[in-house]
């Protein structure tokens, strides 16, 4: 199923018209074992179009393995992967790659590309083998470019920009492959606040857009800030799921991450919002 | 922006044509004999078979190898994602020459029993067919091998490419001891690498599987940015990465043993070139490769006059392996310096 | 003594001149495996009309031929390892296994010479290939395989046909041949003694049956220490020492003398019965074998010099 292109579209390319019914991600009891470590088990979840689903547990839950899963980079031992009705790992990596788009966590910068490049990177699965640019893919970009407010920094190299700027660029090809699926693995990690936002921020728009974005994401507070539906994953299963505000108790996070927390809600927005019960100068004196 | 980078690919390959052939034209003025080359042109003899008839077929037979060996160089560091890859380093160039000296060994062993009528079998196209042969099997296994986890990694690919190369050294050596003397002497210019006169059949044998691969490996470069990229990077847009991986291989390692059957074991061209051409040209393989591969061509041939003519005095010709070695291994010691603190592998 | 000379040029006299065959292109010019004696020298391209008067020797054992010929004169070009004093003032094209084919063309040349050898073999075919396209004045190649005695005989009226000066290549022949019968009838009498010919000290090469050196051991009266099928074998030094030779024959003339006594394990160079060759005449195969034979019957048979 490839996504109808629409010409000349500025921004992430919504589903419009031909969206098909139902989730755009889908798995039912899927496994996944490392040789003979179990990463997931059983995992069964569902992720619609226009929704900002965040992925939270502790280290090792098995959110990465989840995400490759529904990438299609690895396989499932046991369970079926659906991914806007394709078998992701068994179909065309092209065909997968025109509906999915994924942000790896630490994507690698080995040659100094610019911007631009490497938005246009972006493009491949809409291109041919030389990857000659043609007039969709320049749209594409630009819009990828301006969601991401790259324009300025378009013809700077990669490896010149700092953290935050290197993440939005590879948001931005990730934009650029106009996908209906995004998948995003850790988009805050080692960023600064004011970073993590624009981030979040730019998930929330895509998601707007009609997207399906999924999120990894390990601060437990922004992703409650930010997502429409949380999914609780720990020791590869899926232990909780449902709206913030629901999923994202005192007991659930003792539970699930073993450390005591107060639970409270930001009053400006009504998002849950959990603090560490720590206080300065305890362990002092014993 | 497109016609940045339309006139950018244009500039690049025509720089590089006419490095090709400045190379070729200076290869060809200098020699052993002082020649003319109006009056070469003009018919007279012994110009005219000097400069036509010796000069300019070696001159293409050391272009023909240096696009081989440049093209290939720059595909395997798209692949390892590391500038310390090149097919002599690799081992890749090791098991080439291993391939071309079993096909050698053959046609001796026949010759010897069934008379000189056997002698085909050490024939151009069959000894580069061993050379290729022997180059996607040493590919096979530096890759197979030089994995952890599963994963490819560059250090550990480098490592057994480094010691598959000291093998195949090895086993040439001692295969040396098996055949007659005579054969003896070319196996030992063969393992250095050096530029000789060729018939036109074996020239032409070589031109064919030299721009089949290099033309391949420019229809894969797009590709090429991607798959340098990491492996999962690059499937998540859309690459077959097992199928094009082994495409990239096997192209490069052709490429590889075409040259190694022209020429022998000549190394380092596909480090040195590469890393200077990325440096003017920059990342995007589909620039990359083709000026590689035209400026590696134009490199071995002007080392291949340079070598010629620093012996001159000495009456000899040193084989030009040995030159690209002495260039390139204190060029390789300073990329490894250069990339260790730079803490990761980017030029 | 005079009876078997006269009876050894008889026996060369009446012996045909070998045949030397042709080829049509360079391509099919490879090593038969035969010698010069057995017809296995060719011409590649037509042998020359007239006598040639430019004639290239890539080897410096043919050099040594046309030398004693008499023909020095016509020569224009020999390799670099060429030490003759005759040619000191002969222009050098290469070496052995790498002859120079710009070397060769720019003397226009009208005859090349060569000892048929695998080494130098696409360079040469090279230069054939040349030699024939060549409109004006094409020269042809004579490819002359010179792997023992007798094809040193047969190279010398072969070499002798090609100058146009036949009769002088037989009598050539024969004199080298009357030589040669005269050292064997000297040793025939006398005890077989065991030789180690050494070629190479470090590692251990030796001359082994089916190289030259070998044959001329064995005219003088001498039996091999070295067995087996390998020309030029790298023997193991314990080899050297369980086979005890009689005589340890120092022919690494490039090294310095008193360099022999590393093989002080072999028993012979124990006991001082080393005999060092003064040059390298019993290595080529040309005229000067004649010297290096009697060197060797004066090493191994010193009863016999007179």
């Amino acid at each position: 199923m490839t996504a109808a292109r629409e010409p000349g579209a500025a921004g992430p390319a919504g589903a419009g018209a031909g969206a098909p019914p139902g989730p755009m991600i889908e798995m039912r009891g899927a496994s996944f074992a490392y040789g003979r470590r179990e990463a997931l088990e059983d995992v069964s979840l569902a992720a619609r179009a226009g929704e900002f689903v965040g992925l939270v547990g502790p280290n090792g839950a098995g959110k990465s393995t989840l995400v490759r899963l529904a990438a299609g980079l690895l396989a499932p031992s046991r369970g079926e992967v659906r991914l806007a009705g394709l078998d992701p790992h068994r179909a065309p990596r092209r065909a997968v790659a025109r509906v999915c788009a994924l942000v790896p966590q630490e994507p690698r910068v080995t040659w100094s590309f610019t911007v631009r490049e490497t938005v246009m990177m972006g493009r491949a699965p809409h291109q041919g083998l030389l990857a000659i640019p043609g007039p969709f893919d320049h749209g594409a970009v630009r819009g990828a470019l301006e969601a991401c407010d790259l324009v300025a920094l378009a013809d700077r190299r990669v490896d010149a920009l700092s953290g935050g700027e290197r993440r939005r660029v590879f948001f931005a090809r990730a934009l650029a492959q106009e996908p209906r699926v995004l998948l995003l693995d850790e988009p805050t990690a080692f960023l600064d606040l004011g970073h993590q936002v624009a981030a979040m921020r730019l998930a929330q728009v895509a998601a707007r857009g009609g997207l399906c974005v999924v999120a990894v994401l390990h601060d437990l507070n922004l992703a409650a800030a930010a997502c429409d539906r949380l999914v609780v994953l720990s020791r590869g299963r899926v232990v909780a799921e449902g709206p913030p505000a629901e999923v994202v108790t005192a007991e659930r996070v003792r539970e699930v991450w073993e450390v005591p927390v107060w639970r409270g809600e930001n009053g400006a927005t009504g998002a849950p919002v959990v603090l560490p019960a720590l206080r300065p100068g305890a362990g002092r004196d014993r | 922006m497109i016609h940045s980078r339309r006139c950018r690919l244009v500039l690049a390959l025509a720089a590089g044509a006419g490095a090709v052939a400045a190379a070729v034209a200076l290869s060809c003025a200098l020699g052993s004999q002082p020649i003319s080359i109006p009056a070469a042109l003009a018919g007279r003899e012994p110009d005219h078979a000097i400069l036509l008839h010796l000069r300019l077929p070696r001159a293409v037979l050391a272009a023909l190898v240096g696009l081989a060996l440049a093209g290939a160089g720059t595909a395997l560091q798209a692949l390892l994602r590391n500038p310390l890859a090149e097919p002599f380093v690799l081992g890749v160039s090791g098991g080439a020459a291993l391939g071309g000296t079993l096909v050698l060994l053959a046609a001796a062993g026949a010759s010897r029993l069934a008379g000189p009528a056997a002698g085909w079998i050490g024939g151009a196209s069959l000894v580069a067919g061993g050379a290729v042969a022997g180059a996607t099997a040493s590919t096979v296994l530096v890759f197979g091998l030089g994995r952890i986890g599963g994963r490819l990694v560059p250090e550990a690919a480098l490592l057994v490419g480094v010691v598959f190369n000291a093998f195949a050294a090895g086993v040439i050596t001692l295969l040396k001891m098996l055949v007659p003397p005579e054969q003896a002497a070319r196996l030992l210019y063969w393992l250095m690498g050096s530029i000789g006169y060729e018939a036109t059949g074996t020239l032409a044998v070589g031109a064919f599987l030299v721009t089949g691969s290099i033309g391949s490996l420019v229809a894969l470069s797009g590709r090429l940015n991607l798959l340098a990229l990491g492996d999962e990077e690059a499937a998540a847009l859309g690459v077959d990465v097992r199928r094009e991986r082994a495409l990239v291989f096997f192209a490069a390692s052709a490429a590889t043993g075409a040259a190694v059957a022209l020429a022998g074991m000549v190394g380092f061209v596909g480090l040195i070139v590469p890393h200077l051409v990325r440096r003017v040209v920059g990342p995007d393989h589909r620039l990359l490769l083709p000026a590689s591969a035209l400026f590696g061509a134009a490199f071995l041939v002007l080392a291949d006059a340079a070598a010629r003519l620093a012996f001159l005095p000495l009456g000899t010709e040193p084989p030009v392996g040995a030159l690209t070695a002495f260039l390139g291994g204190p060029f390789f010691l300073w990329l490894l310096r250069r990339s260790t603190r730079a803490g990761e592998a980017s030029p | 003594m005079r009876l078997v000379a006269l009876l050894a040029l008889a026996a060369t006299a009446a012996v045909p001149a070998p045949e030397v065959g042709r080829v049509a292109s360079a391509d099919d010019l490879r090593p038969s495996g035969r010698g010069a004696s057995e017809g296995g020298a060719v011409w590649v391209g037509d042998p020359p009309a007239a006598p040639p008067r430019r004639v290239v020797a890539l080897a410096p054992s043919l050099t040594d031929v046309v030398v004693a010929l008499g023909q020095a004169g016509r020569l224009v070009g020999v390799t670099r390892y060429d030490d003759a004093p005759e040619v000191a003032r002969v222009a050098r094209v290469g070496g052995f296994l790498d002859p120079n084919p710009e070397a060769v063309l720019a003397l226009d040349p009208d005859l090349v010479l060569w000892v048929t050898d695998g080494g130098a073999l696409p360079a040469i075919r090279k230069l054939a290939e040349l030699g024939q396209a060549r409109r004006a004045r094409p020269f042809p190649i004579l490819a002359i395989p010179v792997i023992g005695v007798a094809d040193v005989y047969a190279a010398a009226r072969i070499v002798g046909g090609a100058l146009g000066d036949a009769a002088a290549g037989q009598r050539l022949a024969a004199e080298l041949s009357a030589a040669v019968e005269r050292v064997r009838a000297r040793a025939a009498p006398l005890p077989r003694r065991k030789v180690l010919l050494v070629v190479g000290r470090e590692p251990l090469v030796v001359a082994g049956p089916g190289s030259f050196p070998d044959a001329l051991l064995r005219i003088a009266g001498g039996v091999n220490a070295v067995g087996g099928e390998r020309p030029w074998p790298v023997w193991p030094l314990e080899e050297a020492v369980a086979a005890d030779p009689d005589l340890v024959l120092d022919a690494a003339v490039n090294e310095p003398a008193d360099g022999i006594s590393r093989l002080a394990a072999i028993p012979a160079v124990a006991r001082g019965r080393v005999a060092r060759l003064r040059n390298d005449d019993a290595l080529r195969p040309g005229p000067r074998m004649i010297r290096g034979l009697e060197e060797i019957l004066a090493a191994v048979h010193p009863e016999a010099a007179r």
